[in-house]
């Protein structure tokens, strides 16, 4: 049976994929208060592992009975169960934490799990950019001197700058064909990273296993290149070494029209793949051990 | 040859750190950590891996030729500033944090490296991979399974499932009733290891270890008398330490073990970021030579962390 975990309150993704798998009667479940999902994790002292669990509905189950598809690790969290704290408050704090620490041992324990969490959890945007070759991602500044940033963009090739506060998390664009004047004042509060990016006109990456689903191609890049597979190809394999079989990537081209990761999303939102639901919920299966496996590299 | 040492000056263990240094002549610079996250400066180029942090009147280009190695303990200090600069000290973290993840440095220990700690059943499942012995475990959030591994093993110790600071006590059957509250927060049951704790802290090839005799579950909590002898440890169980380092990326590690009087040893945890100064002082600063003979690079390197091979794509054997 295929377990779907973590869900945040407003994420459509998990209905989604809960409907897919009922239309076609693949046995499954949907947890979203780990705390109703009784489980067990022995392990003995040669380091043999042994997982059950107990999804609503469905009995004890060992954990090679069970494939789980972990939508969001931030959603992993129990309501507050004392009430006393509140949501933000230390028993609230704390009874997440050890969830999310107990549901990271069960995942990287059992046999078939999307996304697999290792020794640094669920991997964020930030660790998975530092696991792929600089060469392939756009170059990054941080700094507090945001003078000094405007400065070394203006003397690189690249035509935007790309800056987030690192205390508001505003985000904004800076272009140099449009504006030769922009970007003074854009020191902000003086804790900025920034990218130096060819555009903003983006080509997103839907990866799940070793296929892959091109779901917004702005600067009209030839996705069926050879040169372009290899690139995605390669990237999802690095990632898949991070644990990592669900995920989205957004690239830029530069101007030899050779593509450069700006950003890894590995909580894709639903509306990027909306429309070709089915097919990815279908590629999800096959990854979680229930259905054909698809070919090697296939584009939409 | 300089060693930099990054961390709070509140923190005993990077006290101990600058005093050892110093006593054992080992040129360094000491970095701020709180200096920093209340006014420093930085700039990283993530793609030249080149930058300059400043901290109060210190200020550190990386790379440095001259700098060998950086020791860095990267405590969370910034819930201890006033509320209006808090944002400003966890964004210099921030920004410190993704520069010695990158650096072209050898950085003891780099951060994120390997946070298993945090996921303590995961970690034992990884450290018994290497070869070590482990205590039978269980990991629950249901009451029926705890109370079947109890009946098995009534000399049980409990403790959190995370890295948030618990204290491993014994289970006392008075408190089987709240094996209840289970659903509310998962706990980590473990069968009790007789004999002596062992705390052995490896800094590159080397290891030095110290037995700790008491009466309590726990050492560092215990009210009675404790006893502590240095000690060696078996060639096999050092053989699994030197597994458990190559595995996660590790280069300085503090393991704790439980030694039988059949001189079995089975590890508990291997601590990424140990506090090993009061071990060090007990043991005429063999740990600190140690870490500084690593840092100085007369000692073995670590792999660089963003070009190791992942050590943990596919699922255990046995899983």
């Amino acid at each position: 049976m295929i377990l779907l975990l973590g869900a945040g309150p407003d994420d459509p993704a998990v209905d989604s994929f809960d409907g897919y798998l009922t239309r076609r009667s693949i046995d499954h479940a949907v947890c979203r208060d780990p705390g109703r999902l009784p489980f067990a994790v022995r392990v003995d002292p040669d380091g043999r592992t042994r997982v059950r669990l107990r999804p609503p509905g469905h009995g004890t189950l060992d954990g090679d009975e069970v494939a789980v598809f972990v939508r969001d690790p931030s959603a992993l969290v129990p309501p507050d169960p004392s009430g006393r704290s509140g949501p933000s408050g230390p028993d609230a704090r704390f009874a997440a934490d050890e969830y999310r620490a107990a549901l990271w041992s069960l995942c990287a324990f059992l046999p078939r799990v999307v996304n697999r969490p290792g020794p640094r959890a669920w991997p964020d945007a930030a660790d998975l950019r530092r696991r792929i070759a600089p060469s392939s991602v756009l170059p990054e500044r941080w700094t507090t001197d945001g003078g000094e940033l405007l400065d070394d963009w203006r003397r690189s090739p690249a035509a935007e700058l790309h800056v987030e506060d690192l205390l508001t998390r505003e985000r904004r664009i800076v272009r140099r064909a449009t504006d030769p004047g922009a970007g003074e004042g854009e020191g902000g509060t003086g804790h900025l990273r920034a990218l130096f990016a060819p555009s903003s006109a983006y080509v997103i990456e839907l990866c799940v296993g070793r296929r892959s689903f091109t779901v917004l191609n702005e600067p009209g890049v030839d996705v069926t290149a050879a040169p372009y597979r290899a690139f995605v190809r390669d990237l999802a394999a690095v990632l898949r070494g991070q644990g990592l079989r669900f995920f989205a990537a957004a690239l830029v081209a530069d101007e030899r029209r050779w593509p450069l990761v700006s950003r890894v999303v590995p909580v894709p939102p639903f509306s990027w793949y909306r429309d070709i639901a089915d097919e990815v919920h279908g590629q999800l299966c096959a990854e979680l051990g229930h259905g054909p496996r698809a070919g090697t590299g296939e584009t939409r | 040859m300089t060693v930099l040492i990054v961390g709070s000056p509140h923190d005993r263990t990077i006290v101990h750190t600058v005093r050892s240094a110093r006593h054992q002549g080992v040129a360094f610079l000491f970095f701020d950590l709180v200096a920093f996250l209340r006014s420093g400066t930085y700039r990283w180029d993530s793609r030249a891996r080149c930058g300059r942090l400043t901290a109060g009147t210190l200020t550190v280009d990386l790379p440095d030729p001259r700098i060998t190695g950086i020791y860095a303990r990267l405590l969370d200090v910034v819930g201890g500033f006033d509320p209006p600069d808090r944002a400003a000290a966890s964004a210099r973290l921030r920004a410190l944090t993704e520069i010695l993840t990158t650096v072209d440095a050898l950085v003891v220990n780099r951060p994120g490296t390997d946070l298993s700690n945090w996921a303590k059943t995961y970690h034992l499942g990884l450290l018994a991979r290497c070869g070590f012995r482990v205590p039978a475990s269980l990991l629950t959030n249901d009451a029926e399974e705890a109370r079947a591994f109890l009946r098995a093993r009534p000399r049980a110790v409990y403790k959190g499932a995370s890295g948030e600071k618990t204290v491993a006590s014994a289970f006392d059957p008075a408190q089987t009733a709240r094996l209840e509250l289970l659903p509310h927060s998962p706990v980590l049951f473990q069968e009790r290891m007789p004999g002596a704790d062992v705390r052995t802290h490896l800094a590159g090839t080397e290891h030095v270890s110290e037995r700790i005799d008491c009466d309590g579950v726990n050492y560092q909590y215990c009210q009675g008398g404790r006893t502590f002898t240095p000690t060696r440890l078996p060639d096999d169980v050092a053989e699994h330490c030197l597994a458990y380092q190559a595995l996660s990326g590790l280069s300085f590690i503090g393991f704790d073990f439980m030694v039988g009087d059949d001189g079995s040893y089975t590890v508990l945890e291997a601590n990424p970021m140990p506090g090993y100064d009061g071990y060090d002082r007990r043991l005429d600063l063999r740990v600190s030579r140690a870490l500084f003979a690593l840092l100085r690079g007369t000692a073995p390197r670590e792999t660089t962390a963003w070009t190791r091979t992942p050590v943990h794509a596919d699922p255990p054997a046995g899983a």
